[in-house]
C-alpha cells in the first residue's frame, strides 16, 4: 500500500505559533480523513461533525503539548479517537473500545486489505467494514486512511503495541474471511 | 481501481461543505480574542490545568472546609460557655477561686528566720556485728 504522500511540508511550526492561516491549511489537509475515521466509528453524521470540530478546537488550544511536529498527524487522530471514546462513554457503550484480544504475531496474511478494489466491490467493502468489531475497525481505518504504522496506531488509540498488533491481525483475518465469503 | 483510502475519502466527500462550516466555527472559538495559548509559562499552565479546569470542584471543597471551620469555632467559643453559667454558680466559682489563690499564697510564703532550726539528722543505725568487733578492740586497748 503506498504511503500517504504530502505534497509539501505541513506548517505545524507556524500553527504552534498561533498562525490562523497555518491552521487553515492543516484543517483542509485533515478535515476529510478525520471525518471519515470518526464517521466510520460513530456511524452518525452530526456526531462526526461535532467531534471534528471539538478535535480541532482542542488541537489549537493544546498544540503546546505536541512534542514532535512530525507526529502531528497521529496526535490529531489521537484527540479525535479520545473524543469518540468519550462519546461512547456518555452513551454507556464503554465496552466497545475495551475488549482485549489475545496477542498474536502478525503472520502477514494481507490478502484483500492491500488489494485494489473495483467499483462494484466498493459497497461490499463498507459492508464488511461495518461488520468488524469497533477496535478492529479502528485500527484498520487508521491503516487505510493515513497509512499509520503500528506504533502510530498505538499512540492514536492509547492501546499497547501488542494489543494493536493483535487487533490488526484479527481485523485482517476477519476482513479476509468476510471477503472470501462474499465472493462465493 | 481504487485503494481503500480513496474509497473512504470519496464516500465522505459530500460532507466537505459542512466541514467548511465547522472550520468557521473552530476559527471563531479558537482564535477569538487571541484565545490561543502560545507557549504559556509553566505556572500559568499549571494554574489552568490543575485549578481553573476544576474550579467548581475546588469551590465545593472550599465551601465544605468553611462549614467545618465555622462548626468547630462555634463549639469552642468561651463566651458561650460562660454564658451558660448562672450568676449564683458564678459567685461560687469566684469564691472557690479566691480560696485557691489564698492557699497558694500561704504555701508560697517565705519561712521566718526566728523559727526553730530543724533538729540534726539522726545517726544511721549501727550493725550489731560491727559493734561487737569494736567492743573487743576497746577491751584490748584498756
Amino acid at each position: 500500500m503506498p504511503r500517504v504522500a504530502e505534497p509539501e511540508p505541513l506548517p505545524v511550526a507556524q500553527a504552534r505559533a498561533g498562525d490562523a492561516g497555518a491552521w487553515s491549511i492543516l484543517f483542509k489537509r485533515y478535515r476529510l480523513p478525520l471525518y471519515a475515521y470518526v464517521f466510520e466509528l460513530a456511524r452518525n453524521e452530526q456526531t462526526a461533525l461535532d467531534i471534528v470540530q471539538e478535535t480541532f478546537i482542542a488541537a489549537v488550544r493544546h498544540i503546546g503539548g505536541l512534542r514532535d511536529d512530525a507526529k502531528f498527524s497521529s496526535w490529531l487522530f489521537g484527540i479525535a479517537h479520545q473524543k469518540c471514546v468519550e462519546q461512547w462513554r456518555r452513551r454507556g457503550r464503554d465496552g466497545l473500545f475495551s475488549d482485549e484480544l489475545i496477542d498474536q504475531s502478525d503472520d502477514g496474511a494481507d490478502g484483500p486489505v492491500e488489494t485494489l478494489l473495483r467499483a462494484e466491490q466498493e459497497a461490499g467493502f463498507f459492508h464488511l467494514l461495518e461488520q468488524l468489531p469497533t477496535p478492529q475497525r479502528s485500527v484498520l481505518l487508521l491503516y487505510f486512511i493515513e497509512d499509520f504504522s503500528l506504533d502510530d496506531i498505538a499512540r492514536v488509540t492509547g492501546a499497547p503495541l501488542g494489543t494493536v498488533k493483535s487487533r490488526m491481525h484479527h481485523a485482517k483475518l476477519a476482513f479476509k474471511k468476510l471477503w472470501e465469503e462474499n465472493r462465493q | 481501481m481504487k485503494i481503500p483510502r480513496e474509497i473512504l475519502l470519496q464516500k465522505h466527500e459530500a460532507a466537505t461543505p459542512q466541514l467548511d462550516q465547522v472550520w468557521s466555527e473552530v476559527a471563531s472559538v479558537a482564535f477569538d480574542n487571541n484565545a490561543v495559548p502560545i507557549a504559556r509559562p509553566f505556572l500559568v499552565n499549571a494554574w489552568h490545568e490543575l485549578f481553573w479546569s476544576y474550579r467548581r470542584s475546588w469551590s465545593g471543597f472550599a465551601a465544605v472546609w468553611a462549614v467545618v471551620l465555622l462548626f468547630n469555632m462555634g463549639r469552642k467559643t468561651p463566651e458561650s460557655t460562660m454564658a451558660a453559667i448562672s450568676p449564683s454558680e458564678m459567685s461560687q466559682v469566684m469564691a472557690m477561686r479566691m480560696d485557691q489563690l489564698q492557699m497558694l499564697a500561704e504555701l508560697g510564703r517565705p519561712v521566718p528566720e526566728s523559727a526553730p532550726k530543724a533538729p540534726p539528722p539522726m545517726p544511721a543505725a549501727r550493725d550489731p556485728k560491727a559493734s561487737n568487733e569494736h567492743g573487743h578492740d576497746n577491751q584490748i586497748f584498756v
